[in-house]
């Protein structure tokens, strides 16, 4: 590199090294001494912060549309969540990468023990509390905790941890290991059952290896493959239970179900419009009720009365606000979100922190399969699996743990060049054993 | 350029490909978000707003329906409905009810239990709500003064009835679905409750005014479906009242032949006398007229407010049936709206009130003369034994009365008008091709109208039609003689005789102009003037007077034309004498007495024809028939005049005088009203009995076995005769000079000789016809 860029890359090897007479090793141990440790007060993550503060007041005003005027509780207590998020946010910021890099491993452990936790059956329903069956949430008295939630964080930075100077994830068998530390929390999780959240662990992992550098081949030939299994389980599935007897070999028949559902939804079948898809229905109406500038707070109100859509200040929430802003406000919306997931890349763009870098790409990829998912099954194009819409549907560990991974990616935006490290993620296959390292000044 | 030099980082090219992926997923959700927005945003915004308003329906009231002079003949009294929530009929709410309170009771664990354990808990809790349910229907019962098993009864109907329809709807959402999708569906994949499983269905009408208190009581402190959705309400309603159901009249009898004269006037109660024309209504409208004109449209929004819903009230039978439409009313509607917009109201508009052409007090008064117990419709000693039935038989008789001028029926009356219970419980118990033939041999008074539904064959009564008819298109001339020498062909002496040619003295007619003809009713001179019209213009003679022209009275009419009935009939091709026939009213033509009315009501009218209207300003906009068959006026005057003669000449009017039987050869004039001109004719036709007939004891009852059965008479294939009466009256001196006014047709079934039969009823409507104020 030359010139007066701030940026100047040091190649082992290069001319520029052996003036300098630098080695691998010698630069790896000069770091600690010749970084820049300063903080970078602007930097992208604050448009990530701010993207979530907006969102977040999306979604209060959107929760309290649900309820009735002057008699909610669910959007103040949704504000109170707020200002604990933005604590969260604050704390998650203050420590360095580098000490959520040497907590990751333990707090993945805590988040494993926490999942075991809430399925040990004896466990009194004072402190874990089955909500339809499903046994996800510890009592914290003022509020419930879903140990899901932080799971999905410290999935990350684990992942975070471990491939950031590995490149033997660039062969098949060294896949392994990121997917063996994915599934066991993934599992627990499926256990609950709690498949929303359980759906978002594959996402992270795949886009986390990408990011990574591992081969395109690798990746799409897995999620091709993952995908074909999923289509065959699904097409099974159906044929099993349109037998006579119906039998469900692999799936629960709440599920398949579900997946037929989906199917005549799509075909415009309004068959179950009262039953198994009567949320979708619902849903897709009050939606396109909304129009193309919504229908304002007062008559959405109404409306979201007499419709009694379930779910409308959780997962449905997103219905809310077609119903309120109508098209345009949602598109507003989804651009925020693309605010917010600009914000990550580019903190991961610009840090020099490859434990940093991934755990941005991490989190950027749990918003985007949340947002995805969960608007998909809003607007009919995806099952209805009890997933939320990331900052704005009602729930306190859901707004406080988004709030905790934007913290720890401003932590991240916050310190870009700690130290000079060992390069990452650079595989570039024409000049096979050269690697670069970048510094910043 | 190479790759590097753009982006020189793998990490940065694999975060720009992430955030690519992304923004393609945004694309697809924007994509489908417009499409449902924009595209169908219409659809839905309707969709959800129809959830904004809660709609109340308001009962209507169904039109009056008066006479011509206005009296009330059938109303809508107020009155209420008691109705019960389909949920409480079904059971459904004591389940809903017992597993709120198991889910109350189990609070903590009910999240936790099992589908199994959840059941059971609520059967735990079942109990003691089906008790309350029960008690419901017990002070239904009692509140209602109905039994409880009639109740109970209606309730099983109400579910029988929604039950079948919802399977009728889910068979045919299954078949749309499958046409739709190609694919087999099940009755389970569509079935979801429809809207009369959510509806509170009538279980008692017609609670009047003060009842209802207790009942407004058990809808306060019964089951409630709802927070505001009792499962017992009351409505307000109408019930139908027809104030001449029961009716009495007074009759003169000091006119009437001189063995049952009397100077007390005779009080006769008659039940039902507008019954037949009327109708009635029945209490379900059935799975047709709701398909036909339903209250819902396919979207099930409200599509129609004059529109049927189940449990609604609907004319089944007469006026009422032919009238619907425009008795109805149009429901009214009250909309609420969920937001701050304040009610809107469409106020109920009732049914409209149409008028009939009927005179109500004559119509009683003609009912009361045609009643057995006045004595004309009893086989009495001077009618003869032609028919060889016991004296003192009922008979059944039809009559009707027209005005000539307007051709507006003022009477028209069946006798008896009900069918006797036991030949009602008998009928009722046939089936398939039993019934239709028990119908087609005895068309059973009450459930046929003489007047109206049943084809006899008219007898001489067609003789001056005919004769006016041959004058102005067929050549037959004003003042043409004709030998009568007792038989048509000369060498046929047993074939085509004349009526008075007759052992032993074999009498003849001898030479005869047109009036002597019609006032002695020559066969002869008919015979001829059928012989010289053919068959083709004999059959265009009765079409011309009105048989099978399309009367549209309202009520059921038989209204075949000549060539539709038996003439058009390969198997009956006509031989040579069908003309004779058809002339003096034996062949293959019948009608019933409103055609024959009709007939010499435009005989009146100079050959005007006029059909005959029962309702004034007809709502369906029917109007009558109006056409002129230009006859020539001295072929009327003539036959006016033959009428006359048959009426008032003393030396031979064929219904000048009768014997009365005494034994004494007592003759009386027929007709003894004054201040009028009558004009007439009898007929006396000849008709092949049915195999059997009903037998009567002397109090006019039917003979019914042990079994239930009515004991008959086996006739074989005897020859019996109809007694017919058909003529014209208007004030006058008698002289004939007068202008006639009415039409009368009486018919008596099986009543033998016209003269002695029925011309003593029409004689008696004369006087009817003047008590009322119509004749001088």
């Amino acid at each position: 590199m030359s010139g007066p860029s701030s940026t100047r890359l040091i190649t082992a090897g290069s001319p520029w090294a052996r003036q300098h007479r630098l080695t691998p090793n010698t630069l790896n141990q000069a770091a600690p001494s010749s970084a820049v440790p300063g903080v970078l007060w602007w930097n992208p993550a604050w448009f990530s912060v701010a993207a979530a503060v907006a969102l977040s007041v999306i979604g209060v005003s959107a929760i309290n549309l649900t309820e009735p005027v002057g008699a909610g509780e669910n959007w103040i207590k949704q504000l109170v969540f707020l200002a604990v998020g933005l604590v969260a946010c604050a704390a998650c910021a203050m420590p360095s990468p580098r000490t959520w890099r040497y907590i990751a491993y333990p707090s993945m452990v805590g988040a494993i023990l926490l999942l075991v936790f809430v399925l040990i059956p004896f466990i009194p329903h004072e402190i874990v509390r089955p909500r339809n069956g499903a046994r996800r949430w510890i009592n914290l008295v003022l509020t419930d905790f879903q140990p899901s939630e932080a799971a999905k964080i410290v999935l990350v930075l684990a992942l975070a941890n471990y491939l950031r100077y590995r490149k033997n994830y660039r062969t098949l068998s060294g896949l392994l290991v990121p997917f063996a530390i994915m599934l066991v929390p993934m599992g627990l999780i499926l256990v609950e059952p709690d498949l929303g959240t359980a759906m978002l662990f594959g996402p992270v992992l795949f886009a986390m290896l990408l990011a990574a550098g591992a081969k395109l081949k690798h990746l799409f030939t897995i999620a091709g493959l993952g995908a074909i299994t999923i289509a065959l389980i699904a097409t099974v599935s159906l044929l099993a239970a349109q037998r006579d007897p119906p039998s469900y070999p692999i799936l629960e028949k709440h599920q398949v179900d579900r997946i037929q559902g989906l199917v005549n939804q799509i075909k415009g079948d309004r068959r179950h419009a009262d039953t198994i898809n009567y949320q979708a229905f619902k849903a897709m109406t009050i939606i396109g009720s909304g129009g193309f500038f919504g229908l304002g707070p007062e008559r959405s109100r109404l409306i979201l009365r007499t419709q009694r859509l379930p779910e409308d200040h959780n997962d449905m929430v997103f219905a809310v606000v077609v119903n309120r802003w109508g098209f345009v406000g949602a598109t507003a919306m989804v651009g925020i979100y693309l605010v917010y997931l600009v914000g990550l890349v580019m903190t991961a763009a610009t840090s020099m922190n490859p434990f940093g870098r991934l755990v941005c790409v991490g989190f950027a990829a749990i918003i985007a399969s949340q947002m995805v998912v969960n608007i998909g099954m809003n607007i009919g194009l995806l099952p209805i699996t009890g997933m939320t819409l990331p900052f704005v549907s009602y729930g306190g560990s859901s707004l406080v743990a988004n709030f905790a991974m934007t913290g720890i990616a401003l932590s991240i935006a916050l310190r870009p060049a700690g130290y000079f490290a060992r390069p990452s993620f650079e595989f570039d296959e024409q000049h096979e054993g050269l690697e670069r390292v970048e510094y910043i000044r | 350029m190479k790759r590097d030099a753009i982006i020189p980082s793998m990490f940065h090219r694999r975060l720009l490909l992430l955030l690519v992926m992304v923004v393609l997923g945004m694309f697809a959700l924007v994509g489908q978000l417009y499409r449902l927005t924009i595209v169908q945003g219409a659809q839905h915004l309707t969709e959800v707003e129809s959830a904004l308003v809660d709609r109340e329906l308001l009962p209507t009231y169904r039109g009056r329906i008066v006479d011509r002079k206005g009296e009330v003949l059938a109303l809508d009294r107020p009155c209420f409905d008691i109705l019960v929530d389909y949920r409480l009929i079904s059971g459904e709410w004591a389940i809903a009810a017992a597993g709120s309170e198991a889910r109350r009771t189990h609070r903590d664990e009910w999240n936790e239990l099992s589908r199994a354990r959840r059941d059971e808990l609520i059967e735990e809790y079942r109990p003691r709500y089906d008790r309350q349910v029960e008690a419901v229907w017990r002070d239904i019962a009692r509140l209602g003064n109905t039994p409880l098993e009639e109740i109970e009864q209606r309730r099983d109907a109400i579910s029988a009835r929604v039950e079948n329809m919802a399977n009728h709807l889910y068979n045919e959402w299954r078949k749309q679905y499958e046409r739709q999708f190609q694919t087999t569906i099940t009755i389970e994949e569509v079935a979801k409750p429809i809207r009369e499983q959510r509806q509170p269905h009538v279980i008692l009408t017609r609670i009047p005014s003060g009842q209802e208190a207790g009942f407004k009581e058990l809808s306060a402190n019964g089951p409630q479906i709802d927070k505001n959705q009792p499962a017992v309400s009351v409505r307000t309603s109408g019930t139908r009242d027809y104030p001449w159901s029961h009716t009495t009249v007074t009759l003169d009898r000091s006119h009437l032949p001189s063995p049952m004269r009397s100077d007390e006037p005779l009080t006769i109660e008659i039940e039902d006398s507008m019954a037949q024309l009327l109708g009635s209504l029945r209490d379900q409208v059935n799975e047709q007229e709701l398909a036909a004109r339903p209250l819902y449209g396919p979207d099930r929004e409200i599509s129609d407010l004059t529109g049927y819903l189940p449990g609604d009230e609907v004319g089944s039978r007469g006026m009422e049936q032919t009238l619907e439409a425009a008795l109805r009313g149009t429901r009214g509607i009250i909309t609420r709206h969920v937001d701050d917009k304040p009610d809107e109201r469409i106020e109920p508009k009732p049914g409209g009130v149409v008028q009939l052409t009927i005179d109500t007090r004559l119509q009683t008064r003609v009912q009361g003369i045609l009643d057995p117990h006045f004595g004309l419709t009893r086989v009495q000693p001077w009618h003869g034994q032609e028919n060889e039935l016991p004296l003192g038989t009922p008979l059944a008789a039809g009559a009707v009365v027209i005005d000539v001028k307007t051709s507006e029926v003022l009477a028209i009356v069946s006798s008896p008008n009900a069918l006797p219970a036991s030949l009602q419980k008998y009928r009722a118990s046939l089936k398939g091709d039993d019934l239709v033939q028990f119908d087609r041999d005895f068309t059973p008074p009450g459930v046929f109208s003489r007047a109206t539904d049943i084809p006899y064959a008219p007898g001489s009564i067609v003789k001056p039609l005919f004769m006016s008819w041959a004058m102005s298109h067929g050549g037959w001339g004003l003042q043409q003689i004709v030998d009568c020498q007792g038989h048509f062909y000369p060498d046929q002496k047993e074939m085509l005789r004349c009526w008075i040619y007759r052992p032993p003295s074999y009498a003849v007619h001898g030479p005869l102009g047109p009036v002597e003809a019609i006032a002695r009713s020559c066969n002869m001179y008919f015979y001829t003037i059928g012989n010289t019209l053919g068959l083709k213009k004999c059959v265009q003679v009765y079409r011309d007077w009105g048989l099978g022209r399309p009367i549209d009275l309202g009520v059921s009419l038989y209204n075949r034309s000549v060539e539709e009935s038996e003439l058009a009939d390969p198997k009956n091709l006509p031989g040579r004498s069908e003309p004779l026939m058809l002339a003096m009213g034996q062949g293959r033509a019948a009608w019933t007495p409103l055609h024959a009315a009709a007939a010499y009501a435009t005989l009146a009218r100079g050959g005007y024809y006029i059909s005959p209207t029962l309702i004034r300003n007809d709502p369906r906009g029917v109007q009558p028939i109006r056409e002129d068959l230009e006859l020539d006026d001295q072929a009327v005057y003539l036959a006016l005049k033959g009428l006359h003669e048959v009426v008032n000449n003393q030396q031979y009017g064929g219904a000048r005088h009768i014997d009365v039987g005494t034994g004494e050869h007592k003759y009386e004039p027929i007709f003894n009203a004054e201040s009028v001109d009558v004009w007439g004719k009898t007929g006396t036709a000849q008709q092949v009995w049915p195999t059997r007939i009903i037998r009567y004891d002397v109090n006019g009852d039917p003979l019914i076995d042990a079994a239930g059965r009515p004991v008959f008479i086996e006739r074989g294939r005897a020859i019996g005769s109809h007694s017919w009466f058909v003529g014209l009256v208007g004030p006058g001196s008698g002289d004939g000079r007068g202008r006639p006014e009415y039409a009368i047709a009486v018919l008596v079934e099986w009543g033998g000789s016209g003269s002695r039969c029925a011309g003593p009823i029409a004689n008696q409507i004369i006087y009817a016809l003047k008590a009322e104020g119509y004749l001088p």
